[in-house]
């Protein structure tokens, strides 16, 4: 019986949960002699709680298109193994009734720390919503050291964009 | 008489095509630019450390090894054999290639060619940038010779700042414009001049590698190693290119140039080449290489003649390391009727350093004032050191 409750209460937490749909999340590096990589992911998930909406990427999935450079980003960047995953918190997160765009403070969680960020969004209501946000991170606020391959250097500021739709409750 | 004699340059450039190597197509990776991978920003030459991994990660046919793993020793200078300090990048390269051609109702003949045989080194010490090559070639009077059948295709010294953002050079240089591929007989190359074989001038460049654009301009002063001095080519040469997306450079060039004897009119001439290319890869296995230059001469004596080049060429790599390559082109110079032609090329890059490649090119062109089919079968391999 107890357990019959558990479970019960997990399958009401989950319908209650926001979907995400068409997701991409991209994420551009910036090097010396005018290299850019550029990582992406469709794996991105949302749990909300009240006005608090979490964002989470499984940071294994990210692929730059070269699989070499995707192995040295999750191990020696990333260190996906033990920490696979990177949220954005955002509290007081309101879905509006029409197209808005602006600023928010977000709480950005990578390699096991969490800094503060400024996410620039716009939210466009239709069927659910259409979600644009981007935000700048450096590496080093995390704990993490700008790769340097074969006199290539990367720098350690990072651009993060999403683009997803937030399906309707 | 001079017009014909410009015409049967181009005739005899597809007879004695030459060597170059520069891979425009390594867009499709997301490498819009070429300071990466070599000493020259905009590529062609010595290779830098992270451009020889590159050979053997990307460019090289992997036989089932994963694309996880790191470039092998192997794919350094000599295979390894010989390690530089950091400080001197080595290089050279071997080119041979079998040609067999037929124009129009003449007998298809047939030859061997040492394309290239290139020993090249760089050196990069704190902003100081250096690089030169020598090499041998079968013939005598290539306007790249020092000396008899040696040749220097490249020498220059400069000054790199802002870890290489910025590149003030001078020395024998390529000729900065449009796209820089290895078909150095296309008639886009032939007609502006600006192949890597032997066209590379002297004079001064400044060039700027980012994240969104590149360019190169160049004070050109003239080929040094061109006799007499009247034939000497001034002028400036130039491109800008900008790549909005990862997989995508729309360029801009521009050429002028005057020569006191023009090496091929034997006149004062004036040349300008002014011209759009792309390189886009919408889809990662194909590559989508277009120019179109438009030219103008000024022959002294002469009529001003017009014209465009063009081309435009698909290149497909269903497998890493095979490139299935179609390539169209054309060439209307002086009214005189357009010149067509098109190229099925498979190129292999089978082996660390080693690749070999197969063309089939048919042109309909005018030469002189009478249309000429040219048909050329060429087998090359290729090895780099």
């Amino acid at each position: 019986m107890h357990g019959s409750a558990a479970w019960s209460i997990a399958l009401l937490l989950a319908a209650a949960q926001p979907k995400i749909s068409r997701p991409e999340v991209l994420f551009i590096a910036h090097g010396s002699l005018g290299m850019r990589v550029e990582g992406k992911t469709p794996d991105l998930s949302v749990t909300r709680n009240g006005d608090v909406f979490e964002f989470a990427v499984q940071l294994a999935t990210l692929q730059t298109g070269i699989e070499l450079r995707d192995r040295h980003m999750r191990e020696e960047v990333l260190e996906v193994q033990r920490f696979p995953v990177a949220t954005l918190r955002v509290v007081n997160a309101t879905l509006p009734a029409a197209k808005a765009t602006g600023t928010t403070r977000g709480e950005l969680t990578v390699h096991g720390q969490t800094r503060p960020v400024d996410v620039t969004f716009q939210v466009a209501p239709g069927s659910g919503y259409d979600v644009t946000a981007s935000f700048r991170m450096n590496l080093r606020d995390y704990g993490m050291t700008a790769p340097t391959y074969l006199g290539v250097s990367m720098k350690p500021e990072v651009d993060v964009e999403a683009d997803f739709h937030l399906d309707p409750p | 008489m001079r017009i014909l004699l410009a015409f049967a340059w181009l005739a005899v450039a597809v007879l004695y095509p030459r060597p170059a190597r520069a891979y425009a197509w390594m867009v499709r990776h997301g490498y819009t630019t070429c300071a990466t991978c070599h000493v020259d920003p905009s590529g062609s030459g010595v290779l830098t450390p992270y451009g020889r991994a590159q050979g053997e990660i990307l460019l090289q046919a992997r036989w089932g090894k994963p694309g996880t793993e790191e470039a092998s020793p192997a794919a350094n200078f000599l295979w390894n054999a010989l390690r530089t300090p950091d400080w001197l990048l080595g290089g050279g390269e071997l080119r041979y290639m079998g040609l067999r051609t037929k124009i129009g109702d003449g007998p298809t003949t047939g030859d061997l060619i040492l394309m290239q045989g290139d020993l090249a080194a760089a050196v990069q010490v704190s902003g100081f940038r250096a690089s030169a090559s020598l090499g041998y070639v079968t013939t005598t009077g290539s306007p790249a010779a020092v000396a008899g059948q040696l040749i220097s295709r490249e020498h220059w010294v400069g000054w790199a700042f802002d870890e290489g953002t910025l590149l003030v050079r001078a020395g024998r240089i390529n000729v900065p414009f449009g796209i820089r591929s290895i078909e150095h007989t296309l008639f886009v190359r032939q007609t502006t001049r600006s192949d890597l074989n032997d066209t590379q001038q002297h004079g001064v460049a400044i060039a700027y590698t980012s994240e969104w654009i590149r360019a190169e301009v160049m004070g050109i002063a003239g080929n040094f190693q061109l006799q007499p001095d009247a034939s000497r080519e001034r002028g400036y040469s130039g491109y800008v290119e900008v790549s909005p997306l990862s997989r995508l450079g729309i360029g801009l060039s521009s050429l002028v140039t005057h020569a006191a004897d023009d090496v091929f009119l034997r006149v004062a001439n004036t040349r300008q080449a002014h011209g759009l290319f792309v390189r886009a890869s919408p889809w990662r296995p194909l590559v989508l290489l277009g120019e179109a230059d438009y030219l103008v001469q000024n022959p002294s004596g002469v009529p001003t003649q017009k014209g465009l080049a063009t081309m435009l060429q698909a290149d497909y790599e269903p497998w890493q390391g095979l490139h299935l390559i179609a390539t169209g082109e054309t060439l209307d110079l002086a009214g005189s009727g357009i010149s067509y032609g098109g190229w099925l090329s498979a190129a292999w890059f089978f082996a660390p350093h080693l690749d070999i490649r197969a063309d089939l090119m048919n042109r309909s062109q005018i030469i002189g004032t009478s249309r000429s089919a040219v048909l050329a079968y060429m087998a090359q391999g290729h090895l780099y050191f």
